[in-house]
C-alpha cells in the first residue's frame, strides 16, 4: 500500500511537470504586428531579405531581415542562439523568440531550404 | 528497366504471401512455391537497386531521380548515397532492406509469419512504384542538380540506411505476432534477438543522425525537430517491447506493441513526408501523394494492436499490475508514455491548427518532459538494482561523482541535479553488476550504463554550452575565447563557380597559466564556407573534441579581401604604382561578332615598365547592348607578377579604370576578413561514449540471445 501511495505521488507530480512545460512552452504563430504588440514568446515566419545577414560581434548576435509573406512588413531580428550553419542559403526562416525596443529577440530559427525530399530548387 | 523489374516484384511478393498463407492454413504443395517466388521477388528488388546504382555512378539523366541527385563533380561516395539520399529511391532502399532481411529471417519464420511479412512489403512496393526512382525526363540535360550540399558528409551517407535497416526489421516482430495470433507461435516464440537487432540498427540511425546534425549543422546534436521526433517515438515503443520480452514477464504487452511500433515507423514515414508539419520543421517536404495508403496502413496496424490486446485482455491486464512489481515492466510503461506526448507534441501544431490558429511547442517542453522520465527511469533502475554494502556503495559513489561533475565542474542549476543524481547512481549500480556477474550477458547492465554516462553528457553540454562570436582580421590581433587564441592567417579560395570553397586558415593555440598564447601548441585549422548554387553558401565549422569540452568553430561571414590596386589612367599620362609604372598609349575597337551583332571589343593598349624592362599589354572588355565583360592579362617579358584588367572605359575623357593584381599589390590590399561564431560545448564526449556504448552492449545482446535460440 505504502509502494503505491509512493508511485502515485511520483507519478502526480510527473504528470504536473509535464503540464507546467507544456503551458509554458506553448509558442503561437503569429503576424508580425501582433509579435510586436504582445511581446511574449512567440514565432514568426518570413522571406529573409536577400543580403540582411549581418552580425553584432558585442552582443554575440547574428541580425537579419525578415519579410512578411502577408503584408511585406520587415522586422529585424537578432539571433543570440546557436548559428545554423545554412543560415546563408535560407530561403524562409521561422524566428522563434520575444519582441523588445524594436528588434525581435530570437533564441532559435528554423532555416526552411532545399532539403534531401525535395527536388533542390 | 528498373520499373519492369519492380512490377514483376509485384507479382513474386503477392504470389510468395499468398503462397505462404495457403502452405501455413495447413496445405502441403505452396510452401515451396512460396519460398521460390520469395527468392524471385528478392532478386528482382536488388536487380532494381542496381540498375539505380548503376544509373547514378554513370550520372545518367535521363533519369529524372539522377538529375536531381548527382553532378559531374560529385564524388563517389555520395553518388552511392544518393541512392537514399532522396524520396524516391529512400523507398527502394527501404524495400530492399525489407527483402533481404526476410532471405534471413525465413528459415526462423513460420509459413504464416512469412505470409504477412511479404504482405507488409507490397505496402511499399506500392508505395514505391507511385513514385518511382526510374522516371524518365523528357529532355536528357547535360548536367545534374547534385547532392544537397549538407548531405555531403560521410555521416550522412550512413545514417538513412541505418535507419531505413531498422525500420524493415521492425516489420518482423509485427508479422511474428499476427502469425501467433493466426495459431503460429514458432516465430513469436524466437522473436526476441530480432526485435534487439531492429532496436539497436534505429537507435545507431538515430545516434549517427545526432552526430551528422552535431558536425554539419551546428545546432546542436538534437533539436526536436519533427522529424527527429518522428524516429525516435518507434524507437521509443520499440525499447518498451524489448524491455517487456526480457525476463519473459510482458509477452502480452510485448504481443501489442509489436503492430503499434510498425505503426509509428509508418507515421514518421508519414510525418516526413507529408508536409503536415513544413512550417515547424527544419526539413523541406514534398507531397508524394502516398499519404492516403499510409493513413490507411496505419489504422490497419493500430486495429490489429487493438485487437490483439483485446484477445489477450486478462493477460494485458494482469502484466499491467506487475508494472510496480518488475522494474523492466514499469520502465516499458513509461517508455509508451513518454514516447505517446512526445507524438502529440509533434503533432500539436496540425492539432492545433484544425481547431483555429497553429501553435507549436518549444523544444524546451520536451527536454522537460524527457529529462523526467529518463530521471524516473534511472532512479528505478538504481533502486531496483542489487543491493548487498558494495552494490550500495557503488550507487552512492557514482550518485556523488556524478552530481559533482555536474554542479561542481559545470555550474549546472539545482533543477538538473536530481537528474545528474540519478544517472549516477544507475551508472554505479549497473557497473557493481556487470562485477557481481563477471560480464555474463553483460547487454542490459552495459546499455543501461552508457544510458547514464549519455543522459550526464547531455544535460551538461545542454545547460552549460557558452558561446561567443570573434571578428578577426588577417595578420591582425588574436582573438581570445574558451582558453584559447585564435588568429586568421589568411582566407583561401579553391574550385569553380558552380562549387567554390573558401578555406578559413585559423591559428588556433591554448592559453598559458599566464593567460598569453602557448606558440609551441599553435596548430593551424580550417573551417570553410562552401559556396554551391542553387543552394548557396554553407558553413563548415571545426570541431576539437576534447574529453572535458568541445571546442566548436564556425564560420559566420567571410570578405576574404583582395590583393588588387585600382588605378585611372589618362591617355598619354604616365602613372606609377609599387616600382610598376603605366602608360595608356590608345584605344583600339574591333568588331566582334561576325554575325553583324552588336558585339565589339574595347582594347586597352598599355606600356608596362617595370625593372627597365618595357612590354606592351592589351587588356580587353566585349561590350554588347546589354552586357560589358572583361578579359584581364597577365602581362609577360617583366620580371614582376602583375594582371591587368580593364573595370571600366571613360570614353569621354580618354580615361579607363584598371585593376593591377598579382604579389606585387599584396601589401596594400583590404585584409581578408572573418567573423567565427566560437561554442566551448562541455562533455560532449560522454554523449557519443555512453550511447556507443549502448549500442554496442545492445548488438551484443541480440548476437548472444540469437545464439542461445531465444
Amino acid at each position: 500500500m505504502k509502494r503505491r501511495l509512493i508511485v502515485a505521488a511520483v507519478l502526480v507530480a510527473a504528470a504536473g511537470v509535464a503540464a507546467w512545460a507544456f503551458a509554458s512552452a506553448l509558442t503561437p504563430y503569429v503576424p508580425f504586428e501582433a509579435a510586436a504588440s504582445s511581446g511574449r514568446h512567440v514565432q514568426i515566419i518570413g522571406q529573409l531579405v536577400a543580403d540582411s545577414v549581418g552580425h553584432d560581434v558585442a552582443l554575440g548576435a547574428l541580425l537579419m531581415t525578415l519579410r512578411s509573406p502577408d503584408t511585406g512588413a520587415l522586422m529585424n531580428v537578432a539571433l543570440t542562439g546557436a548559428v545554423p550553419q545554412n543560415i546563408h542559403h535560407a530561403t524562409e526562416v521561422v524566428a522563434m523568440g520575444r519582441y523588445q525596443d524594436g528588434v525581435f529577440w530570437a533564441r532559435r530559427v528554423l532555416v526552411k531550404c532545399p532539403s534531401r525530399y525535395d527536388r533542390g530548387g | 528497366m528498373g520499373d519492369v523489374a519492380l512490377y514483376l516484384g509485384i507479382i513474386a511478393l503477392a504470389v510468395s504471401s499468398v503462397g505462404y498463407l495457403v502452405a501455413g492454413a495447413g496445405s502441403k504443395y505452396t510452401g515451396a512455391l512460396a519460398r521460390r517466388a520469395y527468392t524471385v521477388y528478392a532478386a528482382l528488388v536488388s536487380a532494381a537497386s542496381l540498375v539505380l546504382l548503376a544509373a547514378l555512378l554513370r550520372g545518367d539523366f535521363r533519369y529524372s531521380y539522377v538529375y536531381a541527385h548527382v553532378c559531374d563533380e560529385l564524388p563517389l561516395i555520395y553518388r552511392i548515397s544518393a541512392f537514399w539520399a532522396g524520396q524516391q529511391g529512400s523507398v527502394l532502399f527501404w524495400l530492399l532492406a525489407a527483402a533481404l532481411l526476410g532471405l534471413l529471417w525465413r528459415r526462423q519464420a513460420g509459413n504464416l509469419a512469412m505470409g504477412v511479412y511479404a504482405a507488409l512489403q507490397l505496402v511499399l512496393l506500392v508505395m514505391l512504384l507511385g513514385a518511382s526512382p526510374f522516371e524518365l525526363l523528357a529532355t536528357v540535360p547535360d548536367h545534374g542538380m547534385s547532392l544537397n550540399p549538407l548531405l555531403q558528409n560521410p555521416w550522412m551517407a550512413i545514417h538513412p540506411p541505418l535507419i531505413f535497416v531498422g525500420y524493415a526489421a521492425w516489420a518482423i516482430p509485427c508479422a511474428a505476432v499476427v502469425a501467433l495470433a493466426l495459431g503460429e507461435p514458432a516465430a513469436w516464440d524466437r522473436v526476441r534477438p530480432w526485435a534487439l537487432a531492429a532496436w539497436a540498427t534505429l537507435g545507431t540511425g538515430i545516434f549517427l543522425g545526432a552526430y551528422w546534425a552535431y558536425g554539419v549543422l551546428g545546432w546542436g546534436y538534437w533539436s526536436w525537430d519533427p522529424v527527429e521526433n518522428a524516429s525516435l517515438v518507434p524507437w521509443l515503443t520499440g525499447g518498451a517491447l524489448v524491455h517487456c520480452l526480457a525476463r519473459g514477464r510482458g509477452r502480452s504487452l510485448a504481443a501489442t506493441l509489436a503492430p503499434l511500433t510498425l505503426a509509428l515507423v509508418f507515421t514518421a514515414t508519414l510525418i516526413t513526408r507529408s508536409g503536415i508539419l513544413a512550417d515547424f520543421s527544419v526539413h523541406s517536404f514534398s507531397e508524394t501523394g502516398s499519404g492516403s495508403l499510409l493513413a490507411a496502413v496505419i489504422l490497419v496496424l493500430c486495429a490489429l494492436a487493438a485487437w490483439i490486446a483485446q484477445t489477450r485482455r486478462r493477460a494485458v491486464a494482469e502484466e499491467i499490475g506487475q508494472m510496480l512489481r518488475y522494474p523492466c515492466l514499469a520502465t516499458a510503461g513509461g517508455m509508451v508514455v513518454l514516447a505517446l506526448v512526445i507524438l502529440v507534441g509533434t503533432m500539436f501544431p496540425a492539432i492545433s491548427g484544425v481547431a483555429g490558429r497553429p501553435v507549436s511547442l518549444d523544444g524546451r517542453f520536451f527536454s522537460l518532459v524527457t529529462g523526467v522520465a529518463a530521471a524516473l527511469g534511472l532512479a528505478l533502475l538504481a533502486w531496483t538494482g542489487d543491493r548487498g554494502r558494495l552494490g550500495l556503495i557503488c550507487s552512492a559513489t557514482g550518485g556523488a561523482l556524478f552530481v559533482m561533475t555536474a554542479a561542481g565542474g559545470w555550474a549546472l542549476p539545482a533543477f538538473a541535479l536530481p537528474l545528474a543524481a540519478a544517472a549516477g547512481f544507475a551508472a554505479g549500480s549497473s557497473l557493481y553488476r556487470l562485477i557481481r556477474t563477471k560480464g555474463r550477458r553483460p547487454g542490459a547492465a552495459l546499455s543501461h550504463l552508457g544510458l547514464a554516462l549519455l543522459v550526464l553528457g547531455i544535460a551538461v553540454s545542454s545547460l552549460a554550452q557558452q558561446r561567443t562570436m570573434l571578428e578577426l582580421e588577417a595578420a591582425g590581433r588574436p582573438a581570445q575565447a574558451f582558453g584559447h587564441s585564435l588568429a586568421l592567417t589568411r582566407i583561401d579560395e579553391q574550385g569553380t563557380e558552380r562549387y567554390l570553397e573558401r578555406t578559413l586558415l585559423l591559428s588556433l593555440a591554448p592559453l598559458g597559466r599566464d593567460g598569453s598564447a602557448v606558440a609551441a601548441r599553435a596548430r593551424t585549422i580550417t573551417p570553410s564556407m562552401r559556396v554551391q548554387p542553387p543552394f548557396g553558401q554553407m558553413g563548415r565549422p571545426y570541431i576539437r573534441a576534447g574529453w572535458w569540452a568541445d571546442l566548436f568553430v564556425a564560420p559566420v561571414q567571410l570578405d576574404p579581401g583582395t590583393s588588387q590596386q585600382v588605378l585611372t589612367l589618362r591617355r598619354g599620362v604616365a602613372a606609377a604604382t609599387h616600382g610598376v609604372q603605366l602608360l595608356l598609349r590608345e584605344f583600339a575597337f574591333r568588331q566582334s561578332g561576325e554575325d553583324g551583332s552588336a558585339t565589339f571589343a574595347v582594347i586597352a593598349v598599355i606600356e608596362v615598365t617595370s625593372g627597365g624592362a618595357t612590354v606592351v599589354a592589351e587588356p580587353h572588355v566585349l561590350v554588347s547592348d546589354t552586357a560589358m565583360q572583361t578579359f584581364p592579362v597577365q602581362v609577360e617579358g617583366i620580371d614582376a607578377d602583375v594582371v591587368i584588367a580593364i573595370e571600366e572605359i571613360r570614353a569621354d575623357e580618354a580615361s579607363v579604370v584598371i585593376s593591377l593584381h598579382g604579389e606585387a599589390f599584396a601589401c596594400c590590399a583590404p585584409a581578408a576578413r572573418a567573423v567565427v561564431e566560437v561554442r566551448s560545448n562541455p562533455l560532449v564526449s560522454l554523449i557519443w561514449l555512453g550511447g556507443t556504448l549502448a549500442i554496442l552492449a545492445t548488438s551484443a545482446a541480440a548476437t548472444y540471445r540469437r545464439q542461445a535460440g531465444a
